[in-house]
């Protein structure tokens, strides 16, 4: 029954009976077993309370072990239980805490914790308060991440007066990524339809595992080197955080800034930006991104070229319309009456021209505009970029989940909008539910 | 020399024709030199977009390159 650790034992009460001093909380002395004096439920677990939180190995600890149970609750607190073969502590992390997570927790992950102990009086249960948690296993890679990311940061590798600007219409695109996968099947479909004469020249690389930085750095030299590159693009599909750790390397991060070319980083991950991504002249949340980034839409550019040509003729047409009108004018004055040869030369000229240009344009810029109409809407819909740039934002819950309904929040929560550009961090006021 | 314009310098040349055409108080001798290398840019572009020949490569050692066709 008695605590057989002694340094917890001096707290007990048991021998206090000896020890009761004046200056001594007299509740506190009074003798656990004295039946007509019992204390009362409430007494005896803040005892214990004060026990675990005195104890200095308590108020700071780390705890591995593996989530289970895990809700995450609206008020953004976290409730969860870590357990190994034969025990399990119930845990809580506060919603402070929670929206520094850096990962995703759920059900099986093993975790590494940092917190204190303490007690729930409510329920008479102790629990961890954790305020930090982390993937067990990743710690000391994330460490080793953090540590390169300042080294690097600090020679001014990633500075952005070293990032140079995609080319508009690049002659060849280097990819460097695995022959294999779907990653590279999505880039090149849509780079065939965002442009149907596009030129890609891929350069395998092993994308994960030990091996796989060296391959990285030595397709990006080789594919660099290989005439009329303008740009490259360097990256995998999604994966666990394991995966992507090729893209950390600080081998790699050099070999990108010293690319004669512009190198575009698409790991496939929209949140965690890897060493490589920092490195590279821009970063893309995905290889199908990078491509829209730097494969030019052929529509685009015919609209662009059309629109130009439309100018071209009107301008064109009013300057000579109002040399017309000078000309009459002047011309009116009877001195003037006669020689006009030359102008009136140049304005059939350049009526033949208009005429030729307006007819061959004309046709194909209908053409054009409806496949424009179409095609373009569509494009723009895929992208959800292009929908903020209209104004829209996404609203996030504290769990980072995407807020569809109102329902989903409560007044006082916390919410993250995303905007075009930027982000705020809100608390709901009010909301009106829709049922 | 307007065949060795890129397309990129081709366009922003023709921006730069238009802008010109649209504030400058030009001859119409000018104005129509301008004109005509307009369009000779806009048809260069255009023909540029059009004639890019799809090309899908894979790197192989020693800069040796070979026709890509996706791999299962």
């Amino acid at each position: 029954m008695l605590p057989a650790d002694s340094s917890i034992s001096e707290h007990s009460f048991v021998h206090n009976r000896d020890a009761d001093t004046p200056e001594r909380n007299r509740k506190e002395a009074r003798p656990l077993f004295d039946r007509t004096t019992p204390v009362t439920v409430r007494e005896l677990t803040l005892y214990i309370k004060r026990l675990l939180e005195n104890d200095t190995k308590l108020a700071s600890i780390w705890v591995r072990g593996e989530i289970s149970n895990f809700k995450w609750h609206t008020s953004g607190h976290i409730y969860f239980t870590i357990k190994d073969e034969t025990a399990q502590l119930k845990c809580v992390m506060f919603r402070s805490a929670a929206q520094r997570l850096r990962f995703k927790p759920d059900n099986g992950m093993q975790v590494l914790l940092w917190g204190n102990v303490t007690v729930y009086e409510r329920d008479g249960a102790y629990q961890f308060y954790a305020q930090e948690m982390e993937p067990a296993g990743v710690g000391a890679l994330h460490l080793q991440y953090e540590q390169l990311k300042r080294k690097l940061e600090a020679e001014g590798l990633f500075d952005n007066a070293r990032k140079r600007p995609l080319p508009m219409m690049p002659r060849r695109i280097g990819l460097v990524t695995a022959p294999t996968g779907a990653a590279l099947r999505d880039m090149i479909s849509i780079s065939r339809r965002r442009f149907p004469g596009v030129r890609l020249l891929l350069a395998p690389a092993l994308v994960q595992g030990a091996d796989a930085p060296a391959s990285l750095v030595r397709a990006l030299e080789l594919v660099a080197r290989e005439p009329e590159i303008d740009v490259v693009i360097i990256g995998r599909g999604g994966g666990s955080l394991e995966d992507l750790w090729a893209f950390n390397d600080e081998g790699l991060a050099r070999a990108i800034r010293a690319c004669p070319v512009p190198v575009v980083s698409a790991v496939g991950h929209e949140t965690d930006y890897t060493i490589a991504d920092f490195a590279a002249d821009m970063r893309a949340p995905t290889p199908s991104g990078a491509v829209e980034m730097v494969v030019p839409s052929r529509l685009d550019l015919l609209g662009q070229i059309d629109s130009l040509k439309l100018r071209l003729v009107a301008v064109t047409r009013r300057l000579v319309e109002r040399k017309r009108l000078r000309l009459k004018a002047v011309a009116s004055r009877p001195v003037l009456q006669r020689p006009q040869g030359r102008l009136m030369q140049d304005r059939q000229r350049l009526d033949d021209l208009v005429r030729r240009l307006g007819f061959a344009s004309g046709r194909r810029i209908e053409r054009n505009r409806q496949r424009l109409g179409g095609l373009a809407g569509r494009l723009d819909a895929l992208s959800p970029l292009s929908v903020l740039s209209r104004g829209y934002s996404i609203t996030r819950g504290a769990d980072g989940h995407v807020v569809r309904d109102a329902a989903a929040v409560q007044p006082g929560d916390a919410v993250s909008i995303m905007l075009h550009k930027g982000s705020l961090v809100a608390r709901v006021e009010s909301k009106t539910e829709e049922s | 020399m307007e065949q060795k314009l890129s397309f990129e310098q081709a366009l922003q040349r023709l921006e730069q024709v238009v802008k010109e055409l649209e504030t400058g108080d030009l001859s119409l001798d000018s104005a129509l030199a301008l004109f005509q290398e307009g369009v000779a840019l806009a048809r260069q572009c255009g023909v540029q977009l059009d004639e890019a020949e799809a090309k899908i490569e894979k790197l192989l050692e020693a800069g040796r390159t070979v026709e890509f066709t996706t791999e299962a």
